[in-house]
C-alpha cells in the first residue's frame, strides 16, 4: 500500500501567533511528514525601534524602557544600561547600592528562571507543574514589589545606585519567601524531573554540542547546559560578586533536559547569593546624583552584565551632548534563537516545540 | 579583565585575515557587531568574548570603518565563513544601517518588515508619525 502512496514535502508556519513560541517567534518549517526538513527563523514583528529611539531621549529618559527588552527580568536590563553609563561618565556606585542591586537582580532572575520552567513544562503538557512554578513566583514578585515598587518592568537600577533602600522587615520576608520556594521547588522537582514522560519527551532531544554552541555566540543557561563554564558574574566578577560564595551550575548533555535542569540549578545558587548579599548588606548612601542634564564626555562605553539569558552588553556611543548619539543591545536570546535553523533538521513538531522552550527566548529582547 | 591591548583597528581588505587569526587561536568567539553612523563614514566594531587564560574573560576589539564615497551602500567583506554567528549579526546591520556584507547569502531584513524602505539608525533617516488609519482613508477625520 505504501509503496503507491505519493508523498511530498510541505510548509508550515509555526507562529507568529502559537502559544508555544513564547511571544511572537515564527518559524517557517519545511516538513516532510512529522519530521522537519528545514526551518527559517522570521523575527522582528515586536521591532519597536528603542535603538533609534534611545537617540531622541536624554540618557535618563531611556532607562525605564530597558526594562522593555527582556520583560521577564527588567532589573537586569536597567542593570546593564546603568553600568555602560557608569563607565561613560566615570561615576562611582556606593557599596550599599551594589549590594542592593545583587539583590534585585538575582530576584529578578529566580522569577524569570521560574516562569521558563513553568512554561517549559506547559509546553509539554503537564499543566500542573505550571501552577507551582508560578505560585512559587508570586512570591518572589512581592519581594520585588516591596523594594521596587512594580511587579514587572522594574526601573530601580539607575546610573550611580538604586532609587530605594529595602522596605522594613525585608529580611524576615525573604526569609518566609525563601522556605516557600524551597518546599515547592522541591515538589515541582519531584512532580516533573523524575517524571518518566517529561524524561522521554526532553532526555537527548534538540542536542546543542559546546562547539555549535560557541560557534553561534550562544551564551547564558544555555552554554553552561552545553558543558561550558562561561558565567560573568564568575570569570569577570562585577559589583560585589567576587565577595559571594556561589557555584556556576554546568551540565554536560546539551540536550532539552539539560538546559531545563540548569534553570533549577540556578535558582538555588540565586537563592544564595541573595541571602549572602543580605547578612552582608553595609550601611551607607544609595547613589551618587546625577545631574538632570547630564552630560558624559564623548567617547563610547561598552557595560556588560550576566543576565538571565546569557550575556547582555549595551553599547552607547556620546558626543558629549545629553543624550546618546547611538545605543546599541547586544541581546543573548537573539543569538540563542539564531541556532535554531541549525538544530531544527530532523526533529519532529513535538521535539521542536521542546527544544525551543528550553532556550527560553524572550521576544522583546531579540526583536529590541 | 586581561592586561594589554584589547583593541585593534583594521581596513576592511585585513578584516577576515584577521578574524580568522584570532579564531584561530581558539579562544574568541564572536559576540557583537555595532556600526555608528558618523558624518563621513560608517565605524564599525566587532566585539569578541575572550574565555581564555587562567578562567579569566574579558573582550576583544576589532574596528574597521566604510567610507561614504557616493555609493549609497558601503559594503564591507562578510565574515559568515569566519563565525556562523556572523549571520544574523550582519543581517540586523544591514536591515538597520544600510551596510552590504560581500560574500554571502542571505542578505535580508532580520528586525524591519520585508517591504521597509530605508535603513532606520542612519542619522538621515528621520522618524514621522505614521498617519493612523482614519486619517489615511479618504475624508476620514484629521
Amino acid at each position: 500500500m505504501s509503496d503507491t502512496l505519493e508523498t511530498q514535502e510541505y510548509s508550515l508556519n509555526l507562529g507568529p501567533q502559537h502559544p508555544s513560541t513564547h511571544g511572537v517567534y515564527h518559524a517557517r518549517l519545511r516538513l516532510d511528514g512529522e519530521t522537519i526538513v528545514s526551518c527559517e527563523n522570521v523575527i522582528g514583528y515586536l521591532h519597536r525601534g528603542m535603538e533609534k529611539l534611545a537617540e531622541s531621549r536624554t540618557y535618563a529618559q531611556f532607562a525605564p524602557f530597558t526594562s522593555r527588552f527582556d520583560y521577564l527580568s527588567g532589573a537586569l536590563n536597567t542593570w546593564g544600561y546603568a553600568m555602560a553609563l557608569e563607565k561613560l561618565g566615570g561615576v562611582a556606585v556606593p557599596e550599599r547600592a551594589e549590594y542592593l542591586r545583587v539583590i534585585v537582580g538575582e530576584l529578578q532572575r529566580i522569577a524569570s528562571h521560574l516562569v521558563m520552567l513553568a512554561s517549559m513544562v506547559i509546553d509539554l503538557n503537564a499543566v500542573t507543574g505550571w501552577m507551582y512554578a508560578f505560585t512559587a513566583r508570586e512570591g518572589i514578585l512581592d519581594l520585588l514589589e516591596a523594594v521596587t515598587g512594580s511587579r514587572m518592568t522594574i526601573n530601580y537600577i539607575v546610573a550611580g545606585g538604586v532609587i530605594e533602600d529595602l522596605p522594613s522587615e525585608f529580611e524576615s520576608k525573604v526569609k518566609r519567601t525563601f522556605e516557600d520556594l524551597r518546599s515547592r521547588l522541591a515538589d515541582f522537582d519531584r512532580l516533573v524531573s523524575g517524571n518518566e514522560i517529561f524524561q522521554g519527551r526532553t532526555k537527548g532531544i534538540g542536542v546543542i554540542e559546546s562547539g555549535t554552541a560557541l560557534e553561534f555566540g550562544m551564551t547564558g543557561p544555555n552554554l553552561r547546559a552545553s558543558g561550558v563554564g562561561l558565567d560573568l558574574r564568575k570569570d569577570a566578577p562585577y559589583s560585589v560578586y567576587d565577595r559571594i560564595d556561589f557555584e556556576v551550575p554546568i551540565l554536560r548533555g546539551g540536550d532539552t533536559f539539560d538546559r531545563y535542569y540548569i534553570h533549577l540549578l540556578e535558582i538555588h545558587q540565586s537563592v544564595r547569593i541573595v541571602e549572602q548579599a543580605l547578612d552582608g548588606l553595609p550601611s551607607g548612601p544609595l547613589r551618587t546624583k546625577l545631574p538632570k542634564a547630564w552630560k558624559p564626555a564623548a567617547g563610547e562605553a561598552f557595560g556588560t552584565i550576566e543576565s538571565t539569558r546569557g550575556i547582555q552588553g549595551y553599547h552607547i556611543v556620546s558626543d558629549g551632548s545629553e543624550r546618546p548619539y547611538r545605543m546599541h543591545l547586544r541581546s543573548p536570546a537573539f543569538a540563542n534563537i539564531a541556532i535554531v535553523p541549525e538544530i531544527a533538521p530532523g526533529l519532529t513538531i513535538q521535539d521542536f516545540v521542546a527544544t525551543l522552550a528550553s532556550l527560553d527566548i524572550v521576544l522583546g529582547e531579540i526583536d529590541r | 579583565m586581561r592586561e594589554g591591548a584589547r583593541e585593534i583597528a583594521v581596513s576592511a581588505a585585513e578584516l577576515v585575515a584577521t578574524m580568522a587569526a584570532l579564531k584561530a587561536l581558539g579562544d574568541f568567539i564572536l559576540f557583537d557587531i555595532v556600526a555608528v553612523d558618523r558624518p563621513e563614514r560608517y565605524e564599525l566594531t566587532y566585539r569578541l568574548l575572550d574565555r581564555g587564560g587562567e578562567g579569566r574573560v574579558g573582550f576583544f576589539t576589532v574596528r574597521v570603518s566604510a567610507e561614504k564615497s557616493g555609493a549609497d551602500e558601503p559594503s564591507l567583506p562578510s565574515l559568515v565563513g569566519v563565525w556562523k554567528a556572523a549571520d544574523v549579526l550582519e543581517r540586523e546591520v544591514w536591515d538597520l544601517m544600510g551596510i552590504r556584507f560581500e560574500g554571502r547569502a542571505g542578505l535580508k531584513r532580520i528586525l524591519c518588515m520585508d517591504d521597509f524602505e530605508g535603513h532606520p539608525l542612519r542619522k538621515d533617516f528621520v522618524v514621522r508619525r505614521t498617519p493612523r488609519f482614519a486619517e489615511a482613508q479618504e475624508g476620514g477625520r484629521p
